[in-house]
């Protein structure tokens, strides 16, 4: 049963399937690293919509309004994976402009090393 | 003297027994023809049978192995194409199998 | 000081990474002696590690506790934790002195290749953040912390590889940044499956949680975390990427790559014994399998290779099949004799390994280094200028190749009679595997250092590149003459440290 609280599951599921198809099927670096960023933020949704507990509040102690609060530890993964994530992809990028002007091309099919 | 499962293993006695057995062979040796003269064919490399592909470099020494597992040699240069998005394609692969065994078995 | 060794072995090289820019300021003369006394010093801290375990037994070290040993002080572990045990430290202790090796290789080597100035700074501070991750990598006791480990290794290994800045060399980068950005998001995305049951993150705390009830979600956690550590550490099926790596990274790079993926199957170990040990059967077999399957394919595909380090990374993934295959089967009999004594040829065969395929790099490395080349059929008669050379190329080979008075026989001979009891088939394969893998060498040797004398310039190779190599062989020779001391000093202590999930529960809980 699909009720509101596992939507951001779906959509997880949704966005690492769409980045896997795009790293299979495209061809162009460029895709492939888009493809890279959307599965990053796909776990990182999952990670964020694991902790979430409804009607919770940020997980502050000091002047907390009382209630439920939402995990701490999921937003502190989050952060640190976001970080990680953009450090992965602006080097990816730099490595992919360093190869087209080596290279001349952004076709993966258009790679050298084999055998 | 190290037991290694259902033997065991003592590299001192394997060197002793290297020193006696290379023994022997200098004395073999020794008693063998002394006027042997290196002539032309004597020693050349001997190929017997079917195609030489062989173009007298080293490189070609295991032509007959790849001449006959080409079929293998050709699937396995197939499947190292260097393109990345096979390479995540094999991934893909992998999580499937090892999801399906974990869950199956 | 010394009670907080596990939190400085990772924490010294990470400052002296970021230092040694600064530091590359006042001269290059004065960085190099800064990394190597820092390398030193880490070093000496692996060593303390050591003797520490040896003393005391497995212990934890809580990063910012007052009482550093108390791990859980709320009946749950709420901070980072370090395990230290006989096997993470003997890891630990194998990353730092190959780091220290290659360092003290590279820095002819280095010279030579990049020019110095600024692209040496950026060298020494790449490869302490990879030393960095590596050790993380090795001493975390929680799956958190081993993301970002991983996560460091590969954008600074990444870097290396592009080091040469030439096109094949971004080529490689970019197709290891790819594989290593999906290997890393899929670890995640099984850490956070296993989070979600449990609000844990700590492995002895999940493992204790999952001796109760071990759900549906927790097996697809285990695969997903499971390939994606195969992925990192390059068995079969996803082993490509590994080549192209090898073959551009630069040689006294390539040794710690050989080690981190060492420490892949650290991990995975780690992973397998101590967390999702109720598995153990149906586990060990699919390592079995994708091992022996690495040991066909990386062998055979070896053997028409025409650059010399395509065929030596080809060769390694052959020799990390081998550790697969003694881990694998380990695994499956994990509570028979005959899986401990081919668990402890495993752990054995990760020193061999380390050993064996980095003096294999750093041979090609010195060609390289000398010629300028690195493609098989370009080069021929090397043995005529470097006497030296041919003979440590004739111990790496043998070594590899597991032929008698050498280290890798030891481990090797040890796999092949206890894998023969889970299934006699693996130790056809391996023996096979060693003989296809000594008649890559040899026509790898009898193309690249017999023959007619080598024609082209020929650079003299310096001192500091041969005594490594020495260290490298003479350490060969050691332990295929007296393995024992490897064996009882090293390699036990790390095996009862695997098996033993229970103290290692015991240390957090």
């Amino acid at each position: 049963m699909v009720t509101m609280l596992s939507l951001p599951f779906v959509a997880v599921v949704i966005l690492v399937c769409m980045s896997l198809a795009a790293m299979l099927f495209k061809r162009n670096m460029i895709k492939i690293v888009m493809a890279v960023h959307v599965m990053g933020s796909a776990v990182n949704l999952f990670l964020i919509s694991l902790g979430y507990r409804e009607g919770g509040v940020a997980p502050i102690f000091t002047n907390s309004p009382g209630g439920v609060m939402v995990l701490p530890a999921p937003q502190a993964l989050t952060l640190t994976s976001i970080v990680i994530n953009i450090a992965v992809v602006a080097l990816m990028l730099s490595f992919a402009v360093s190869l087209y002007r080596r290279y001349g091309t952004m076709d993966t099919r258009k790679m050298r090393l084999k055998g | 003297m190290i037991s290694t499962g259902m033997g065991s293993w003592s590299p001192l006695v394997f060197l002793i027994c290297v020193a006696f057995i290379s023994v022997v062979v200098q004395i073999i040796r020794s008693l063998g023809e002394g006027g042997f003269r290196k002539e032309e064919d004597k020693a050349e490399a001997f190929f017997s049978g079917g195609r030489l592909l062989i173009k007298n470099r080293v490189m070609d020494v295991y032509w007959g192995f790849f001449d006959a597992m080409g079929r293998y040699y050709g699937w396995m240069k197939r499947m190292h194409n260097g393109i990345v998005n096979d390479y995540v394609y094999w991934f893909v692969l992998l999580v499937t199998v090892v999801i399906g065994v974990v869950i199956l078995l | 000081m010394m009670e907080h060794a596990p939190a400085l072995v990772i924490a010294f090289p990470l400052f002296a990474a970021f230092a040694s820019h600064l530091i590359g300021r006042l001269g290059s003369r004065i960085r190099d002696i800064w990394v190597f006394a820092s390398l030193l010093l880490t070093w000496l801290f692996a060593v303390f590690l050591n003797l520490e375990v040896m003393q005391r037994g497995t212990y934890a070290y809580t990063l910012g506790a007052d009482i550093s040993s108390l791990a859980s002080p709320a009946g749950f572990p709420v901070r980072i934790v370090l395990v230290i045990d006989g096997m993470s430290a003997l890891i630990a202790f194998m990353a730092v002195s190959v780091t220290l090796a290659s360092f003290i290789y590279s820095r002819r080597f280095m010279e030579r290749v990049s020019g110095g100035g600024e692209s040496a700074d950026r060298y020494c501070s790449l490869v302490l953040l990879f030393l960095a991750g590596m050790l993380g990598m090795g001493l975390t006791g929680d799956f958190f912390t081993l993301f970002v480990f991983l996560e460091m290794t590969s954008i600074s290994s990444a870097s290396l590889v592009a080091f040469f800045r030439k096109g094949s060399s971004f080529e490689a980068a970019f197709k290891y940044m790819i594989i290593s950005a999906i290997n890393a998001l899929f670890l995640l995305f099984g850490i956070g499956m296993i989070y979600s049951q449990y609000g844990l993150l700590n492995m002895a705390a999940i493992a204790n949680e999952m001796v109760l009830n071990f759900s549906f979600l927790d097996k697809v956690a285990l695969s997903l975390i499971v390939s994606a550590i195969l992925l990192k550490l390059g068995s079969v099926p996803v082993h490509m990427w590994k080549v192209d790596v090898y073959q551009k990274v630069p040689s006294s790079v390539a040794v710690m790559c050989i080690t981190s993926s060492l420490v892949g199957i650290y991990v995975l170990s780690r992973i397998l014994f101590s967390v999702f040990f109720s598995m153990s059967a149906l586990t060990g077999w699919m390592i079995v399998c994708l091992g022996s399957l690495s040991i066909i394919v990386g062998v055979s595909m070896a053997l028409p290779q025409k650059d010399l380090k395509r065929m030596i990374a080809y060769a390694s993934i052959a020799e990390i099949g081998y550790v697969m295959l003694g881990i694998g089967t380990g695994l499956a009999g994990m509570s028979s004799t005959f899986g401990t004594v081919a668990l402890s040829g495993g752990v054995f065969h990760i020193i061999n390994d380390a050993l064996d395929l980095g003096l294999m790099f750093l041979i090609a490395g010195a060609v390289f280094y000398a010629t300028g080349k690195t493609g098989i059929s370009k080069l021929g008669g090397i043995a005529h200028r470097s006497a030296s050379l041919s003979v440590l190329f004739i111990i790496g080979m043998l070594a590899v190749s597991g032929i008698p008075p050498f280290n890798g026989f030891v481990s090797k001979l040890i796999m092949y009679e206890s894998v023969f009891c889970l299934n006699p088939v693996l130790s056809v394969i391996g023996i096979l595997g060693s003989i296809l893998m000594l008649s890559v060498f040899v026509k790898v040797f009898a193309s690249v250092f017999l023959g007619s004398p080598y024609k082209g310039k020929f650079r003299e190779i310096p001192l500091s590149m041969t005594a490594v190599m020495w260290i490298f062989a003479l350490l060969i020779i050691l332990l295929g003459l007296f393995p024992g001391l490897a064996l009882d000093g090293l390699v036990s202590p790390a095996v009862e440290a695997l098996l033993g999930h229970g103290i290692y529960m015991g240390v957090i809980i």
